[in-house]
C-alpha cells in the first residue's frame, strides 16, 4: 500500500568536546575557525534539517561528552533541538558511550520533540504524520558494549518503514538478517557503507574530522524515502577543515623541477578537491638522500615556512602541519660499505634494526632529566613501530651529520612556543 | 697519485705559472708572505675537487688575466695523466670543464680523477691531507680542554667529520630540549604550559557543572511557580466558598438541627405493614407436622427389638476365615494318612530283605537283630572299605612283580633269537672270504689297493721317461747331422761375402778407372772389406753355438737313462709284492676296491650282533630279579590276610566277592533307616495339622460362648434403658440368656473336643493343649479322622451364623425406611421455623413485639423529613451556582467536624476569620510568584553567558597543540638520543678496531718529532681524551703540554692518518702550509727530517713556507725547494739555489721567542760518548754553526710501520745541545727535561 514519502537525516559522532588534533602550530588567523569547526559542522547538520524540511533527525550517538564539553555543549544541543521543535522536526537520539541517557543531567529537560532511546532495551517509536504512521524507529542507546546486537532489533513486521539506530561496531551479516530497512549506525568517525542495497547499513561518520587519520570529506546522510519505499541516500559534506596526508615520492619529484614546484602543484590539486574548505596537510617527502642537499632539519623547516607563507594564509587556507622525510627504502649501498664513520654508523644502525631489541634510553633520560615517571613516560620509546620510526629518523640524521652537512638540530622544535623564555 | 707538473693558466694571483718535474718525495715551495702559496694550494684543491662557490668567489676571475683554470700532470695507477680543469664564467657548475687525459692520449672521464683520489672527498682531503697554519694557530689559541678535544677529534677523525663534534652537537641539541636545568628546557616549559592549560580546562569544565546546577535551579523554580499559581487559584475559589458559606450559615444550622433529630429518632423506615400477618400463618402449619413425626417413631422401636433377639455370635464369625482355611487342609490330611500306611508296608518288606541277606552271609541271629535295631555287629568279618584298601597294596605288588617277571622273560627270549640270527649271518660271510674276522680282512685288502695304485703310477712315470729319452736321442742325432752351418745361416753369410766382395771390387775398379774418384773408390773398398769381415765373424759364431747344444743334449740323455733304470727297479719290487694275477692293473684295482666295500658293508651286522648279545644278557638279569620280588610280595599278602583274620588261601578274587555282599547288606540297612525316618516325618506333619484343628475348634467354642454372654448382657442393658426407648421385657431377656437360640452345632463341637460344654474353662484347656503338644505331636490315622470331624462341625456352625446375619440386615433395612420418613417430616417443621425467623430477620427484629414498636417510630420520622427538605431548598437558592454545592457542603461539614460545638455557637465569626486569612495568603503567594519570575530572568542570563563562553574549546585546542609540540620534542629528543647511542657504538668500534693503529703510528712520529722525549699517544677507551706518555713513563694529559708539543702531536696524528690512508691504497699528496713555524730550529729540523723520511716512504709531501730558515732547513737536509715566481708574471717555480735568495725579505716572525732561541749561541763541551759531526756550512753566513749530535740510543719506534730511508743512514736524531740555555728556554714542557748530553758533561 502506497504511503506518503518522508525524509530524514542520519548523523552521529559530533564529539563537540574534541578539539582539532595533529596541529602543532596554531596559526592566529585560523585559530577561531579551528576552535569553532566542530560546532559549525554540527550546526550545519541542524540547519540542513530545517532547510531540507526533513521529518526527523536520527542521531546515532557520541554527540558530546557533557562533562568535557562544558556549558556550551549542552546549551548548544538544547538550542538546536528547540529550533527543530519549533519547526515540528522530531529528533531520535540513541546515545553512544559518551552521551548515554544516564549521563544527561536530569534537571535539564530535553524538548518534547527529542526522543532519547533507553540503554536498557531496544525501544520502538512510530513516526506519524497527520496521525498516519510512516516509519518505525527502533533504537537503543549504548550500554557500554562495543557491538550492536542485531537480534535485539527483531520485531514483528508491519507496513511501516523501519529505521534502526544504534551505536557501536556492527557486522553487516547479522544486521542484514533483521527486518530493518535502514540501519543508522554511529561510532565511527569515518563514514562507512556496509551495505548499499536494502537493508542499507551505514555509518555516517563525524561531521568534522579531528585528526590526520580521519582524512577526506565529512558530513551527514540525508535519506529520502518515497511513497513506494524507494530510497535515495545523499552524503552531504559540512566539514569546515579537511585533513590530508600527502606523500611526495621519487616519481612525483621527477615530475617537477624541484620540490617546491611539486608541492605547489599538489596544493592546487588539494584545494580544488576540497571545494573551498580549509585544509590541514601533513607532507611526507621522499628525497634522494644521496644527491639532495636538502635533507637536514633546517632545510625542512625552511620548506615548511615557505608552504605556510605561500598557501597557509589565504582563504580558504591550506595549512601545512608538518613535513616529514620518508626514509628511503634503502640507503646507497656504497655508503654502508665505506670504511668510514658513516659506514660504521650505517652498519651499526642496520645491526640494531636486525636485533630488534627494545631501545633503552632510560640511562640517558636519567642522566639528562630529573628521571621522574613523567619524563620517563614522555621520553621512553614505547612500542616497536615508534622504535622503528625513531631508528629511521636517527639513521637519516646520522647520515646528514656524518656526511659533513651543517645541521641545525634545533630547527625542528625551535618554532614551538616553549622554545622562548 | 703523485703530482709531477703544475700549470696555472689563471687562478687568483697566478697567471701562466708552472712547476715542472716535481719529485715523488718532498717539495718545499718557498715564497714570501702573500706570494700566493695559499692560492697555489687552493689551485690544487680546485684541480682535484672543482670550483666550489667559495673558491670561485675568491679566485675567479684571475687577477692578472688568463684563462680560468689550469692543468696538473700526475702519476698514478696505470701511468701518467693530465688533469685539466677550466672554469666557465657564465656557468655556475662546480665541476667546470674537466678533462683527464692518459699517457696514451685518450681522454677519460671524471671517474678516473675520483679513482686517482681514492674516493676521498674534499672534506676528508681538507681534514687529513691539508694541514694548514690556520689549523695549528687555531689549535694554539684554544684552551686546554678544547685543544684536547681538537686533538682527540683528529685522532679519531679519519673521516669527513669528527665524531666528537657530532656527539657534542647532539648532546647540545638534547639539552636544548630537556634543558641542563629544568627551567631552561624547552620541554619543561611546554609541560608547564600544559599544566596551566589543564588547570584552566578543569576550571572551565566546572562551568558546565555550574550551568547544570543553574538549569536544575531554574527547573525547581519553575515547579514552584506552577505550584504557587495553582494554589492561588485554589485559594480564590476557597475564599468565594467562605463568602457563600457565611450567607447560608443560619438556614444550614437549622437544617443541621432537624438532621440531628432525625438521627436521634433512628427510625426504621423500611419495615412493611404486612409482616405481622405472615407470621401468624406460619405458626398454624407447624403444629400439624409435629403429630406425624411421633407416629413414625413408635414403629421403629418395634423393629429394633426384633433384631436384638437374633443369636449372633461375632467371635465365631471372626474365626470363619480360619475355619475355611482349615477346611482346605482336608485333602492333605487324607494324603498324609495314605502315605503313612504305604511307608509302614515298605518298612516291613525291607526288614525281611535284610534278614535274608544276612542269612546268606551267615550272619548270626544276634547280629541280624542288631542289624534291624541299628546296633554294632559282633562276629562278622570286617569287610569294610578300609580293610579292602589295606589289602589292596600287597595285592597290587604281587600283580606288578608277576607282570614284570613275565615281561623280562619275553624280552630275553626275543633278544636271544635276534642274536642267533646275526651270528649265523656273520659266520657265513667270513667263511666265504676265508677269514676269521672282518678287521684283518679289511687291512689285507687296503694293502693290496695301495700297492696297485703305486704300481700304476710307476708305470706312468716309466712311460714318460722313455718318451723323453726318445726325444733327446732324436735331438742328438739332428745336432750331429747339422754340425755344418744351417741353410739360413749359410745364406746370410753368403750375402755378406757377396756384397762385401762386390763393393771391394767396385772400389778397386773405380780407383783404377778414375784416379780422380780415388776417394770414393777407397771408401767403397773399405766398406766391402768391412762386410766381408762381418760375414766371417757371423759364421764363426754360429758354428760355436751348435757344438755347445750337442754336448748338452748328450748329458741330458745319460741322466735320463739312469732315472729309467731306477724306475724299472721300483716297478719290479711292486710286482713282486702283488699276488699273482692275470688281469690288467686297473681291473685288479677295481676288484680289490669292490671287495673292500663289501667288507665295510658287513661292519653294521657285526655291531648289531654285539648289541643283541648285550641286550639278551641284561634281560636275563632283570627276569631273575623280578622272580625274587614276586616271591616277597606273595609272602606279604599272606601275612596281611592273617592279620585281618582271613584265610591265607583266600585269593584276591574271593575277597572281592565277599566285599560286594557286605556292601549290599549295608545298603539294605540304610534303606530301612530312611523309610523309618520318612514315616516319622509324615506322622509329625499329621500330628501338627490335627493339633492346629483341635486348637481352632477350641477357639471357636470359646468365641461362641463369649458372644452368647455378651449378647445376653447387652440385651439386659437395653432393657434397663427406659420405657420410652425400649419395650424389651424381662421375659425376652431371660429367653436370650437361657439359650432360646442355642443350636446343636456348638454342642457337637464341644463333645468332639471331649470336654463338657458346661465346664468350659479356656485357661485349663489351653494348658492341656500345650501339654499334649509336648507329650507327642505324632498322630495316627484315628487322630486324623477326629480332626476331619471337628472341621465339619465348625463349618456347620459358621453357616448358621451367616444365616442370622442375613435376617438382621433385612430388619435394619426396614428401620432405615422409617427413619427416612421421619426425617422428611422433621425437615418440613424446620423449614417453617426458618421462614418465621427469616421474616423477623429480614426486618431486623428478634421478636414479633419489636416489629410492632418499630412501625410506630417510622410514622414520626416521615414528619421530620418533610421539614428538612424545606430548609435545603432555601440553602440551594442562596448558593445558586456561585460555588459548587459540594465545596460548601464539605466546608460546612468539615468546619462542623473541626470546630464542633464552636460552629454552632460562633459559626459566623469563625467563617469570616477564615475568609480573611485566605485572602492574605493569596496575596503573599502572588508576591512570591513575582520574585520567582525575576530570579528566572537572572538565571537565564547567567546560563546564556556560560553557554556562550567558547574558551573551553579554545583551551582544548591549545592543549592539543601543546601535546603535539611536547610529543614532537620528545620524538626529536629520542632520535637525537638514539643517534648518540649509535654513534657511541661507532666510537667503541672505532676505538677498539682502528684508533690503536693510528695512535701507534702517531706515537712513533711523535717520538721522532720530540726526539724521543714523548713516546706514546693513547686514549682511554670510551673517553674523549688524549694521553701523552713521557719517556719516563709518566702519562700526561694534553692540557699540560706546551703549544709546540701539542702541535707536534697534531702533526704526528696527521702523518699517521695519511699513512693509514696509504695503507688502504689512497696515496694523495700531503699538503702542508707552514706547519713548522712555531717550532724552534732544533725541533724544526727534526720535524723536517721526519717529513723528509715520511716522503721517502712513498708519500709525496708538498710544503709551503714563507720562512727562509725553515726553507733552508729543508734545503740542508736534501729536500728540493722551489721558489715561487713573482705574482702576475708568467713563470716557473724554479729549484732553489742559495744564491737565488740574495736579498731575503725581512720576515716578521710570529713567534719571536723562537727566533730568540735560535739566536742564542753557547759553547757546550762535547760529551765523550757522543759522536759529533759538523753540519755542512750554512748558506746563510749569519746563521750559527750547528752541530749534529748522533744519539746512541735511538728512541723506540714501532718498526712495524716505519722504515728508515736507506739513503739517510748518516742522518741521526738531532739534539740541538748547543742552543739549549736554561735561561732562554721556551715554555715547551719537553725542554724542561735535562738532556743526557749535559748529564754526561757534568754541567747540569
Amino acid at each position: 500500500m502506497a504511503k506518503e514519502s518522508f525524509r530524514f537525516i542520519h548523523a552521529s559522532d559530533f564529539h563537540l568536546e574534541r578539539p582539532m588534533h595533529d596541529i602543532s602550530d596554531l596559526p592566529d588567523h585560523l585559530k577561531e575557525a579551528l576552535v569553532e569547526a566542530p560546532w559549525r559542522a554540527a550546526e550545519s547538520v541542524f540547519e540542513h534539517a530545517i532547510l531540507e524540511n526533513v521529518d526527523f533527525i536520527v542521531l546515532a550517538g557520541d554527540l558530546l561528552n557533557l562533562s568535557a564539553a562544558g556549558a556550551q555543549g549542552a546549551a548548544f544541543l538544547l538550542d538546536q533541538f528547540e529550533n527543530l521543535r519549533q519547526r515540528d522536526i522530531q529528533v531520535f537520539w540513541a546515545g553512544g558511550e559518551l552521551d548515554a541517557p544516564e549521563l544527561w543531567p536530569e534537571p535539564v529537560r530535553l524538548p518534547d520533540n527529542v526522543h532519547m532511546f533507553s540503554s536498557d532495551e531496544v525501544e520502538a517509536v512510530v513516526y506519524r504524520r497527520n496521525q498516519v504512521p510512516l516509519a518505525t524507529i527502533l533504537g537503543r542507546s549504548s550500554d557500554g558494549s562495543e557491538t550492536v546486537k542485531a537480534v535485539e532489533f527483531a520485531r514483528e513486521p508491519d507496513e511501516n518503514y523501519v529505521i534502526a539506530v544504534a551505536h557501536g561496531r556492527a557486522d553487516s551479516e547479522t544486521l542484514r538478517s533483521e527486518r530493518v530497512d535502514y540501519w543508522a549506525l554511529g561510532g565511527k568517525h569515518q563514514a562507512e557503507i556496509l551495505q548499499t542495497e536494502e537493508p542499507i547499513i551505514r555509518y555516517c561518520g563525524s561531521p568534522q574530522a579531528r585528526e590526520l587519520s580521519e582524512e577526506g570529506a565529512h558530513g551527514f546522510v540525508l535519506v529520502d524515502v518515497d511513497a513506494q519505499r524507494c530510497i535515495q541516500v545523499h552524503s552531504i559534506d559540512v566539514d569546515v577543515f579537511r585533513y590530508s596526508e600527502q606523500d611526495i615520492d621519487a616519481d612525483d619529484m621527477a615530475m617537477g623541477r624541484d620540490v617546491r614546484q611539486v608541492l605547489a602543484k599538489r596544493v592546487a590539486r588539494l584545494q580544488s578537491e576540497a571545494s573551498g574548505r580549509n585544509l590541514l596537510v601533513k607532507w611526507r617527502v621522499q628525497i634522494d638522500v644521496e644527491n639532495a642537499s636538502m635533507v637536514g632539519p633546517s632545510a625542512l623547516e625552511e620548506l615548511l615556512t615557505w608552504l605556510r607563507r605561500e598557501f597557509g594564509q589565504g582563504s580558504p587556507a591550506c595549512w601545512s602541519t608538518e613535513i616529514e622525510i620518508l626514509p628511503p627504502k634503502a640507503l646507497p649501498a656504497k655508503w654502508k660499505e665505506e670504511d668510514t664513520i658513516l659506514g660504521d654508523f650505517l652498519r651499526i644502525a642496520a645491526e640494531q634494526r636486525k636485533e630488534d631489541k627494545p631501545l633503552n634510553l632510560k640511562p640517558m633520560i636519567d642522566a639528562e632529566t630529573p628521571g621522574t615517571n613523567v619524563w620517563q613516560a614522555a621520553l621512553s620509546i614505547s612500542n616497536t613501530s615508534s622504535q622503528s620510526m625513531t631508528l629511521d629518523k636517527s639513521t637519516l640524521l646520522g647520515v646528514d651529520l656524518l656526511r659533513g652537512h651543517q645541521v641545525d638540530l634545533m630547527a625542528t622544535t625551535r618554532r614551538f612556543g616553549g622554545s622562548e623564555k | 697519485m703523485k703530482i709531477k707538473d703544475i700549470q696555472i693558466d689563471g687562478f687568483g694571483v697566478w697567471s701562466g705559472m708552472t712547476v715542472h718535474s716535481m719529485p715523488d718525495t718532498m717539495t718545499v715551495f718557498y715564497g714570501p708572505n702573500e706570494a700566493g702559496k695559499t692560492t697555489l694550494m687552493n689551485f690544487l684543491r680546485t684541480m682535484f675537487y672543482g670550483f666550489t662557490p667559495d673558491r670561485r668567489t675568491r679566485y675567479l676571475p684571475p687577477v692578472y688575466g688568463g684563462k680560468p683554470g689550469g692543468a696538473i700532470r700526475v702519476t698514478g695507477p696505470g701511468g701518467g695523466y693530465e688533469i685539466t680543469r677550466r672554469a666557465q664564467m657564465d656557468q655556475g657548475g662546480t665541476a667546470g670543464a674537466l678533462t683527464v687525459t692518459g699517457s696514451d692520449g685518450l681522454q677519460q672521464g671524471a671517474h678516473r680523477l675520483t679513482m686517482l683520489l681514492g674516493q676521498v672527498d674534499e672534506s676528508i682531503f681538507t681534514n687529513v691531507f691539508a694541514i694548514g697554519l690556520r689549523e695549528l694557530q687555531e689549535l694554539s689559541t684554544l684552551d686546554d680542554t678544547a685543544a684536547a678535544d681538537e686533538l682527540y677529534k683528529l685522532s679519531s677523525g679519519l673521516d669527513r667529520v669528527s665524531l666528537v663534534d657530532v656527539t657534542r652537537q647532539l648532546k647540545t641539541g638534547r639539552q636544548t630540549i630537556v634543558g641542563p636545568t629544568l627551567e631552561e628546557g624547552q620541554m619543561q616549559r611546554l609541560m608547564t604550559m600544559r599544566e596551566r592549560l589543564k588547570d584552566e580546562i578543569d576550571t572551565l569544565a566546572m562551568q558546565g557543572k555550574r550551568w547544570a546546577e543553574l538549569a536544575a535551579l531554574r527547573n525547581t523554580q519553575n515547579l514552584e511557580l506552577e505550584e504557587l499559581k495553582e494554589r492561588i487559584t485554589q485559594w480564590e475559589l476557597e475564599s468565594k466558598t467562605y463568602e457563600v458559606a457565611i450567607q447560608v450559615s443560619p438556614n444550614w444550622v437549622k437544617r443541621c438541627e432537624i438532621e440531628h433529630s432525625i438521627a436521634a429518632l433512628n427510625a426504621r423506615t423500611d419495615v412493611p405493614e404486612s409482616a405481622a400477618e405472615k407470621l401468624e400463618e406460619l405458626n398454624a402449619k407447624r403444629a400439624e407436622r409435629e403429630d406425624n413425626l411421633e407416629e413414625l417413631r413408635d414403629k421403629r422401636r418395634g423393629l429394633r427389638l426384633e433384631a436384638r433377639r437374633l443369636p449372633l455370635r461375632r467371635g465365631v464369625l471372626e474365626l470363619s476365615n480360619k475355619i475355611e482355611a482349615a477346611a482346605e487342609q482336608t485333602p492333605w490330611i487324607n494324603s498324609l494318612q495314605k502315605n503313612i500306611q504305604r511307608v509302614e508296608s515298605q518298612i516291613e518288606q525291607t526288614k525281611r530283605q535284610l534278614v535274608e541277606d544276612s542269612q546268606r552271609l551267615d550272619v548270626s541271629e544276634e547280629d541280624q537283630q542288631a542289624l534291624l535295631e541299628d546296633r554294632e555287629l559282633r562276629s562278622m568279618p570286617d569287610l569294610s572299605r578300609q580293610t579292602i584298601n589295606a589289602l589292596a597294596e600287597p595285592a597290587s605288588e604281587v600283580r606288578i612283580w608277576s607282570t614284570r617277571f613275565k615281561q623280562a622273560k619275553q624280552q630275553a627270549a626275543t633278544d636271544k633269537k635276534q642274536m642267533e640270527q646275526l651270528e649265523a649271518e656273520l659266520d657265513e660271510a667270513l667263511e666265504s672270504r676265508g677269514g676269521n674276522d672282518i678287521d684283518s680282512l679289511m687291512a689285507k685288502n687296503n694293502d693290496s689297493v695301495s700297492l696297485l695304485r703305486r704300481r700304476i703310477l710307476v708305470q706312468e712315470t716309466l712311460d714318460q721317461q722313455n718318451s723323453r729319452r726318445e726325444q733327446l736321442e732324436d735331438q742328438v742325432v739332428s745336432l750331429q747331422v747339422d754340425d755344418a752351418l744351417p741353410v739360413s745361416h749359410s745364406m746370410l753369410m753368403a750375402l755378406f761375402f757377396i756384397s762385401g766382395g762386390t763393393l771391394l771390387l767396385w772400389g778397386f775398379s773405380t780407383m783404377w778407372n778414375d784416379p780422380e774418384a780415388m776417394q770414393n773408390g777407397v771408401l767403397t773398398s773399405g766398406f766391402g772389406v768391412l762386410l766381408l769381415f762381418a760375414g766371417l765373424m757371423f759364421g764363426s759364431n754360429v758354428e760355436r753355438g751348435t757344438a755347445s747344444e750337442l754336448d748338452n743334449a748328450e748329458e741330458q740323455l745319460l741322466a735320463l737313462k739312469k732315472e729309467i733304470r731306477n724306475t724299472e727297479a721300483e716297478r719290479d719290487e711292486c710286482e713282486r709284492r702283488l699276488p699273482p694275477y692275470t688281469g690288467s692293473l686297473e681291473s685288479r684295482l677295481r676288484d680289490a676296491q669292490s671287495e673292500l666295500d663289501e667288507l665295510q658293508d658287513l661292519l653294521p651286522v657285526q655291531h648289531n650282533y654285539i648289541a643283541a648279545k648285550d641286550r639278551y644278557q641284561a634281560a636275563r638279569k632283570r627276569a631273575s630279579q623280578a622272580h625274587g620280588s614276586v616271591k616277597a610280595a606273595k609272602t606279604h599278602w599272606q601275612t596281611m590276610l592273617r592279620q585281618l583274620g582271613l584265610a591265607e588261601s583266600l585269593s584276591p578274587r574271593n575277597l572281592r566277592v565277599m566285599a560286594e555282599g557286605y556292601d549290599s547288606l549295608m545298603q539294605t540297612r540304610r534303606h530301612l533307616y530312611s523309610l523309618e525316618e520318612e514315616l516319622d516325618n509324615r506322622k509329625l506333619e499329621l500330628g501338627a495339622i490335627t493339633q492346629r484343628i483341635d486348637s481352632l475348634a477350641q477357639q471357636t467354642l470359646a468365641a461362641s460362648i463369649a458372644s452368647d454372654l455378651r449378647n445376653a448382657s447387652k440385651n439386659r442393658d437395653l432393657s434397663y434403658e427406659g420405657d420410652a426407648t425400649s419395650n424389651l421385657s424381662d421375659a425376652d431377656y431371660q429367653g436370650v440368656v437361657a439359650g432360646d437360640y442355642e443350636d446343636d452345632d456348638v454342642t457337637a463341637l464341644a463333645e468332639s473336643l471331649d470336654t463338657p460344654v458346661a465346664d468350659q474353662n479356656p485357661g485349663l484347656r489351653s494348658e492341656a493343649a500345650v501339654n499334649g503338644h509336648y507329650v507327642s505331636v505324632k498322630a495316627d490315622v484315628a487322630a486324623g479322622n477326629r480332626a476331619l470331624d471337628q472341621l465339619a462341625k465348625m463349618n456347620s456352625l459358621v453357616a448358621s451364623q451367616e444365616q442370622f446375619v442375613h435376617q438382621k440386615r433385612a430388619l435394619k433395612d426396614q428401620d432405615h425406611q422409617l427413619a427416612k420418613q421421619s426425617a422428611v417430616v422433621q425437615k418440613a417443621i424446620d423449614k417453617l421455623d426458618r421462614v418465621h425467623s427469616a421474616v423477623l430477620t429480614e426486618h431486623g427484629f428478634e421478636t414479633e413485639e419489636q416489629l410492632v414498636a418499630a412501625l410506630d417510630i417510622k410514622h414520626q420520622h416521615e414528619q421530620l423529613e418533610a421539614q428538612l427538605r424545606e430548609y435545603s431548598e432555601r440553602i440551594q437558592a442562596v448558593i445558586a451556582g456561585t460555588v459548587p454545592y459540594e465545596t460548601v457542603d464539605r466546608l460546612m461539614s468539615g468546619e462542623e467536624a473541626e470546630a464542633g460545638v464552636q460552629l454552632r455557637s460562633t459559626g459566623h465569626e469563625y467563617l469570616e476569620t477564615r475568609w480573611t486569612a485566605i485572602g492574605q495568603r493569596t496575596q503573599q503567594a502572588q508576591e512570591r510568584v513575582d520574585q520567582l519570575h525575576l530570579r528566572q530572568g537572572e538565571l537565564g542570563q547567567e546560563m546564556k553567558s556560560l553557554a556562550s563562553n567558547t574558551r573551553l574549546a579554545e583551551a582544548r585546542l591549545e592543549l592539543s597543540c601543546l601535546e603535539n609540540q611536547i610529543k614532537a620534542c620528545a620524538e626529536h629528543w629520542q632520535s637525537l638520543a638514539l643517534t648518540t647511542g649509535l654513534l657511541d657504538r661507532v666510537c667503541d668500534v672505532y676505538e677498539a678496531e682502528r684508533q690503536p693503529e693510528t695512535l701507534r703510528e702517531a706515537s712513533a712520529f711523535l717520538t721522532q718529532l720530540t726526539e724521543g722525549k714523548y713516546v706514546r699517544i693513547w686514549t682511554p677507551l670510551g673517553k674523549n681524551q688524549l694521553r701523552i706518555d713521557h719517556a719516563n713513563g709518566q702519562a700526561l694529559p694534553l692540557e699540560v703540554l706546551s703549544r709546540g708539543t701539542r702541535e707536534a702531536v697534531f702533526i704526528a696524528l696527521r702523518l699517521s692518518l695519511a699513512a693509514a690512508y696509504a695503507r688502504r691504497g689512497v696515496t694523495i699528496p700531503l699538503v702542508l702550509d707552514d706547519v713548522l713555524v712555531n717550532f724552534d730550529s732544533v725541533r724544526a729540523e727534526s720535524a723536517a727530517k721526519v717529513l723528509r723520511d715520511f716522503a721517502s716512504l712513498g708519500h709525496q709531501v708538498v710544503m709551503f713556507t714563507c720562512h727562509e730558515h725553515i726553507m733552508k732547513i729543508f734545503y740542508e737536509i736534501g729536500v728540493q725547494v722551489r721558489v715561487l715566481p713573482q705574482q702576475g708574471e708568467a713563470g716557473e717555480a724554479e729549484i732553489y739555489y742559495p744564491e737565488m735568495v740574495a736579498e731575503p725579505e725581512p720576515i716578521e716572525e710570529p713567534e719571536p721567542e723562537i727566533e730568540l732561541d735560535l739566536d742564542v749561541e753557547e759553547e757546550v763541551p762535547e760529551p765523550e760518548p757522543i759522536k759529533v759531526e759538523i753540519n755542512p756550512p750554512s748558506p746563510n753566513p749569519s746563521r750559527p754553526v750547528r752541530r749534529l749530535v748522533v744519539v746512541d740510543q735511538q728512541p723506540e719506534i714501532d718498526w712495524l710501520w716505519y722504515e728508515r730511508n736507506p739513503d739517510s743512514v748518516d742522518w741521526g736524531w738531532v739534539e740541538a745541545s748547543e742552543q739549549v740555555d736554561e735561561d732562554t728556554l721556551p715554555p715547551d714542557l719537553w725542554r724542561n727535561r735535562p738532556l743526557p748530553v749535559f748529564e754526561q758533561d757534568g754541567q747540569m
